[in-house]
C-alpha cells in the first residue's frame, strides 16, 4: 500500500493548484483524477481570465480577487495565457446608471479601465456594432485551462509529486473519526488501489457533494449548467463582454483560431451527462448577435457544456444559479462535522484557483503543524526554454508550428527538437488547425510525466482537434501512433477511437443547422465510410 | 456573353450528375454536365448500399435490377468492373481493419471475400503513416479467432528498392506509381516477394490515379495473386480513380464538361426551354436546353425543392438534392434516380426543342419548387 502525507481528489484547476502549492511547501502529495485531468467545469469554460469586470459592481470583493489574481496568473503561467486584453461595451439599449456604477466598482476593485469613444472602439474590433454607446478596456485575457491545469501538475511532478488520472475513488477509511487513507479503482484496467494518509482534500468540484458522501459528511454544492458555442473564425481580438448586469450570451473570448461566446444558467442535477436543447442555443446566438452582429451568420463549430460548482448552504438555496455567489469557501470538516483531516474547497472560478489552493494549503500546513509559506505567486510555472533551442526549432519548423510547440512545451521543446532531428517523420503536421507534429503527438504518448491514455487525453495535451475542423483526421492519427508505441492494443485503439469519435459528434449534434451541420454531416458520412465504426461493432451483416 | 445549346444539362458531378449524364448520352441525348467540383462519393470507397434502403423509399418494381445493370455496364465501359448486385453482401475492408458490408464494390478490392481465403498478407508501405499494416492485421486476426474461422494474416512492410525519397502521402504515391515506371516497377516486385503461397494481398490504395480494371487484372498476373486495395482517409485514390475513368467516359460519350464554375442563374421560358449562367471568371457563358437536371447534392441549394406546387416539367431532380438521403444509402438513391433522372431528361429533350432561342435575359422566372424523379 501507497503512503503520502496529503491526497487530493479532482485534477481541475483547484486539485492542480493545491498539488502545486503543497509541492512548493515540502508537503507530500498525491493527486486522484478520476477521468482525464481539466475534465470538469475547469476544461468546460470559456477560458476567460477574468480582470474582474464582470463582478465590479455585484460582488466587489470577488471583483478584487480577480484582479490580483490575474495580475499573478499573467506573470506566472505566461505561456498558459494570451495577453488579449477585453473590453466592455455598452450598446444604446443598455442602462446607462449601471455603466456608471461599473466605473466606480473598477476603480474601488483596483481594476485598470479606459474609456474608449465609439470611434476608437470600432478601429479596435470592427465586428463591434456601428451604434455602441462607449467601450472601456481591462486586462482580461484568455487562458488555455488544460495548459494551465497541466503547467501546474507537470511542475509538481517534476518535484516529486504524484498525479494519477483515470483514478476514481470508491471509499475514504476512517478510524475513530479520523481519516486514514483512500480507496481507487483503475476506471481503465478495473484495478483496485490503496493510499494511506494524513488528511484528504474534496476538491472535486460538481462532485464535491458525492466524493464528501463517502466520508460521511454533506457538502452542499449546486450545478449549473452554462452553455458555450465555438464559432468557426476570431470575430475579436479581445474579450469583449457586455455592461451591463451579467446575462446570457454576453461575453466572447478570443482562443486560438476560433472564439468562444457564452454562457447560460441552467440548474441541473449532476455535472454529469449534460444535454444543450437546440432552443438554447439557438438564443445564445440571437442575444450574442446584439454584441458581435456578425456571429448571426458566423458558423457555429461546437457546442459544449459544463456545470459550475457553486456552493449553495442551506440558506441561499432558493436562489438563481447567478445570485449564489461565485465566491469559494473552504470547510473544515473536523470543526463542522467532527471528521478530521478531511477538507472540501468549493464554488469559486478558474480565475481565482491559485488563492483557492493557498489557504487550502494554508489550512493543510497548519493542520500538519508546518510552517511553511505560500511561494506559487512568485515561481513559475512553466519556462520558456532558453533561445537556442527555440532557434533550432525554426530550422525544422515552420515558424507558426514552432511557435505554438514553444507555448505548450516550455523547456522541453528541445527534446521534441532532437527527436525530430532523429526521425524527420516526426515533424509532420499532424493536426492542421492547432498546428501540432506527429512528435509532440508522440512525446505526450511516451515521455509526458502524465501521459495520455485516450485520444481525447492528447487533445487536452496538445490542443489537437480544438481547432477550426474540431478533429476530423487527427484522431486516427493519433491513435495509430499510440498503437505504434505500444499503448494500447489494435483493439483497444480502435475502442480509444471510438469513444473519441462519439464525443466529437455529440458536441455536434447539437448545432442547429445551416452550412456548418451540412459540413458536419458530410465530414460524418465519409468518416463512418472510412472506418465504419459505427456498424462493425455488431459484425456486420455478414456474421448474422 | 456566349451562348451553347443542348438537349439536357445536368447540374451537379456526384455519381448521380455522372450516371444522369451518361443516361441520357446513351440516349442520343447532346449533354452538357456543369458543375464546381466533384461530389462527395468520388472522395470516398467507391462502394454502394443497397440494404440500407428502406423498402418503398424509392418506387421500384425489380429491386433496381435494371439501374443497377445499367450502372455495372457504364462503370465496366468505363474500365472500371464491379462485383456485386440486388441482394448481394460484398465485405470490403477497411482501414481499421474491419469489414464494411455493401451490395457493390468496384473489383480493387480484390473480387473475393477475404474470409473464404486461407493466407492473406497486409502490406504496408512504411512512408504512408496512415495506413498501419501490423494494426490491420491484428485486427483481421482478432476477428477471425473469435469467429473461428477465415484466413490467416500476416503483416508485411516493404521497402521500395532504390528510392530515396518515398512519397508520404496517397496521392503522392499514386501519381508517381503513374509516372515512373522504374517506381512502379520495384512496387509491383515488393509486392510479388510477399506474394508467394499468399491467396490475396490486402494493401492501402495506392496503386495508380488512373488504374482501371484491365491494369489492374495485369498487375495481379504480374504479382501471382490478387490485390485488394483499401480506402485510405478521404479523399481517397480509389475515389479520385473511379471519378476519373467516369469523366473520360463522358468524355467519350460526347458530354461537354464546364468543371470549376457555379450556377449564377436559372431561367425557365415554357415547359420545354431553360438556360444556365455559369460564372465564368472570363466571358459570361450561358447554356441552353430542353431539361434540367438537378443533381447539386445535399450542400448546394441552388433551387428550392421543399415544394412541389408550380413546378417547371422539365426539371428532374436527383440525388442528394432530393433530400430524402439517410447514412450508408446515399450512394443507391443517387444511383437509381440520377439514372432516372437522364433517361426522363434525354426522353423530353428529344422533342420539337434544342433551338437557340438566343436572349433569355428578360425572362427571369426562377421557380420556387420541382418535380422529384423518383
Amino acid at each position: 500500500m501507497d503512503k503520502t502525507q496529503v491526497v487530493i481528489i479532482g485534477g481541475g484547476a483547484t486539485g492542480a493548484g493545491i498539488l502545486w502549492d503543497l509541492t512548493l511547501r515540502g508537503v507530500n502529495a498525491v493527486l486522484l483524477e478520476k477521468a482525464d485531468l481539466a475534465n470538469g467545469a475547469t476544461g468546460r469554460c470559456h477560458g476567460l481570465l477574468h480582470s474582474g469586470g464582470r463582478y465590479a459592481v455585484k460582488d466587489p470583493e470577488a471583483a478584487n480577487e480577480c484582479i490580483r489574481e490575474n495580475t499573478i496568473l499573467r506573470r506566472i503561467a505566461r505561456p498558459c495565457i494570451e495577453e488579449t486584453g477585453g473590453l466592455f461595451v455598452q450598446l444604446p439599449q443598455d442602462d446607462a446608471s449601471f455603466v456608471t456604477q461599473w466605473v466606480h466598482g473598477c476603480s474601488k476593485a483596483g481594476i485598470p479601465t479606459e474609456c474608449l469613444s465609439r470611434e476608437e472602439a470600432l478601429a479596435l474590433e470592427p465586428n463591434l456594432p456601428d451604434d455602441i454607446v462607449r467601450a472601456y478596456t481591462c486586462p482580461d485575457a484568455h487562458v488555455d485551462p488544460f495548459q494551465l491545469v497541466i503547467a501546474n501538475v507537470e511542475a509538481s511532478v517534476a518535484r516529486g509529486a504524484a498525479c494519477i488520472t483515470y483514478a476514481e475513488v470508491t471509499a475514504i477509511r476512517r478510524d475513530n473519526g479520523m481519516v486514514t487513507g483512500v480507496e481507487y479503482r483503475n476506471c481503465l484496467t478495473g484495478e483496485r488501489h490503496s493510499i494511506t494518509c494524513e488528511l484528504v482534500i474534496n476538491a472535486s468540484g460538481g462532485w464535491a457533494q458525492q466524493i464528501a458522501s463517502l466520508a460521511g459528511v454533506d457538502v452542499p454544492v449546486r450545478c449549473d449548467r452554462g452553455a458555450l458555442l465555438i464559432m468557426n473564425q476570431r470575430l475579436v481580438n479581445r474579450v469583449v463582454n457586455r455592461c451591463r448586469k451579467p446575462g446570457d450570451a454576453d461575453i466572447l473570448v478570443p482562443a486560438g483560431p476560433v472564439c468562444i461566446l457564452g454562457t447560460s444558467s441552467v440548474t441541473v442535477p449532476s455535472p454529469e451527462n449534460l444535454v444543450v436543447p437546440p432552443e438554447e442555443v439557438k438564443a445564445l446566438l440571437k442575444l450574442g448577435a446584439e454584441l458581435i452582429p456578425a456571429l448571426g451568420e458566423a458558423r457555429v463549430l461546437r457546442v459544449f457544456t459544463g456545470a459550475r460548482p457553486l456552493y449553495a448552504p442551506k440558506s441561499t438555496s432558493g436562489a438563481g444559479g447567478r445570485e449564489i455567489s461565485r465566491g469559494f469557501a473552504l470547510l473544515d470538516h473536523e470543526q463542522t462535522d467532527r471528521v478530521a483531516g478531511f477538507i472540501s474547497i468549493v464554488g469559486g472560478k478558474l480565475t481565482t484557483y491559485r488563492l483557492m489552493a493557498q489557504v487550502t494549503a494554508d489550512l493543510v500546513c497548519k493542520k500538519l503543524g508546518l510552517k511553511a509559506e505560500c511561494s506559487t505567486d512568485r515561481v513559475p510555472l512553466r519556462c520558456y526554454p532558453d533561445d537556442a533551442a527555440f532557434r533550432e526549432a525554426l530550422t525544422i519548423l515552420p515558424l507558426a508550428v514552432a511557435e505554438k510547440a514553444h507555448r505548450r512545451m516550455g523547456n522541453r521543446l528541445a527534446d521534441l527538437v532532437a527527436a525530430i532531428e532523429r526521425d524527420p517523420g516526426l515533424a509532420e503536421v499532424v493536426c492542421e488547425c492547432e498546428l501540432v507534429t506527429r512528435g509532440e503527438i508522440e512525446y505526450v504518448l511516451k515521455d509526458f510525466p502524465i501521459p495520455a491514455q485516450t485520444v481525447a487525453d492528447i487533445g487536452r495535451r496538445t490542443r489537437m482537434g480544438f481547432g477550426t475542423c474540431q478533429g476530423t483526421f487527427c484522431g486516427y492519427r493519433a491513435m495509430l501512433a499510440g498503437y505504434r508505441h505500444g499503448k494500447w492494443s489494435a483493439e483497444q485503439a480502435v475502442a480509444r477511437l471510438k469513444a473519441y469519435l462519439e464525443e466529437r459528434w455529440k458536441g455536434q449534434q447539437w448545432i442547429p443547422q445551416g452550412k456548418q451541420a451540412e459540413q458536419l454531416n458530410l465530414s460524418h458520412e465519409l468518416l463512418s465510410v472510412a472506418f465504419n465504426v459505427e456498424n462493425e461493432g455488431a459484425g456486420g451483416r455478414h456474421a448474422a | 456573353m456566349l451562348h451553347k445549346g443542348f438537349d439536357v444539362l445536368v447540374i451537379g458531378e456526384g455519381l448521380a450528375g455522372v450516371l444522369a449524364s451518361a443516361a441520357a448520352a446513351r440516349q442520343g441525348a447532346r449533354v452538357a454536365l456543369v458543375s464546381k467540383g466533384p461530389g462527395s462519393f468520388m472522395l470516398a470507397d467507391d462502394c454502394i448500399d443497397f440494404a440500407a434502403l428502406a423498402p418503398g423509399a424509392l418506387d421500384s418494381e425489380d429491386g433496381f435490377k435494371r439501374e443497377i445493370q445499367f450502372f455495372l455496364d457504364t462503370a465496366a465501359a468505363a474500365g472500371c468492373e464491379y462485383r456485386g448486385g440486388p441482394g448481394e453482401t460484398i465485405s470490403v475492408p477497411t482501414i481499421l481493419g474491419g469489414f464494411r458490408d455493401v451490395t457493390l464494390a468496384p473489383v480493387y478490392f480484390g473480387g473475393c471475400d477475404p474470409r473464404q481465403l486461407k493466407a492473406v498478407a497486409v502490406v504496408g508501405f512504411p512512408s504512408i503513416l496512415d495506413f498501419d499494416a501490423n494494426f490491420v492485421a491484428e485486427r483481421l486476426s482478432g476477428m477471425a479467432r473469435n469467429e473461428a474461422s477465415g484466413p490467416t494474416y500476416t503483416a508485411h512492410q516493404l521497402e521500395i528498392a532504390g528510392l530515396s525519397e518515398p512519397p508520404r502521402l496517397e496521392i503522392q504515391f499514386a501519381a508517381r506509381f503513374d509516372r515512373d515506371a522504374n517506381f512502379r516497377a520495384a512496387v509491383l516486385a515488393a509486392l510479388a516477394s510477399v506474394a508467394k503461397s499468399m491467396d490475396l494481398l490486402m494493401v492501402p490504395g495506392v496503386l495508380g490515379l488512373n488504374t482501371g480494371t484491365a491494369e489492374l487484372r495485369d498487375m495481379w498476373r504480374q504479382v501471382g495473386c490478387p490485390i485488394c486495395e483499401i480506402a485510405t482517409l478521404p479523399p481517397s485514390v480509389l475515389g479520385i480513380r473511379l471519378f476519373r475513368r467516369f469523366r473520360q467516359y463522358l468524355s467519350r460519350m460526347g458530354v461537354e464538361e464546364f468543371t470549376g464554375f457555379a450556377v449564377a442563374k436559372v431561367w425557365f421560358r415554357d415547359e420545354h426551354h431553360c438556360a444556365i449562367e455559369v460564372e465564368t471568371p472570363g466571358r459570361a457563358l450561358q447554356l441552353e436546353a430542353a431539361a434540367l437536371v438537378l443533381a447539386t447534392g445535399a450542400f448546394s441549394h441552388l433551387i428550392d425543392t421543399s415544394t412541389s406546387a408550380n413546378v417547371p416539367s422539365n426539371v428532374f431532380v436527383c440525388g442528394g438534392a432530393l433530400n430524402i438521403s439517410e447514412p450508408r444509402n446515399e450512394n443507391a438513391i443517387a444511383l437509381v434516380t440520377g439514372i432516372r433522372a437522364g433517361i426522363r431528361a434525354a426522353k423530353l429533350g428529344a422533342g420539337p426543342c434544342g433551338k437557340m432561342t438566343g436572349d433569355w435575359t428578360n425572362v427571369s422566372t426562377a421557380p420556387t419548387a420541382m418535380p422529384l424523379a423518383r
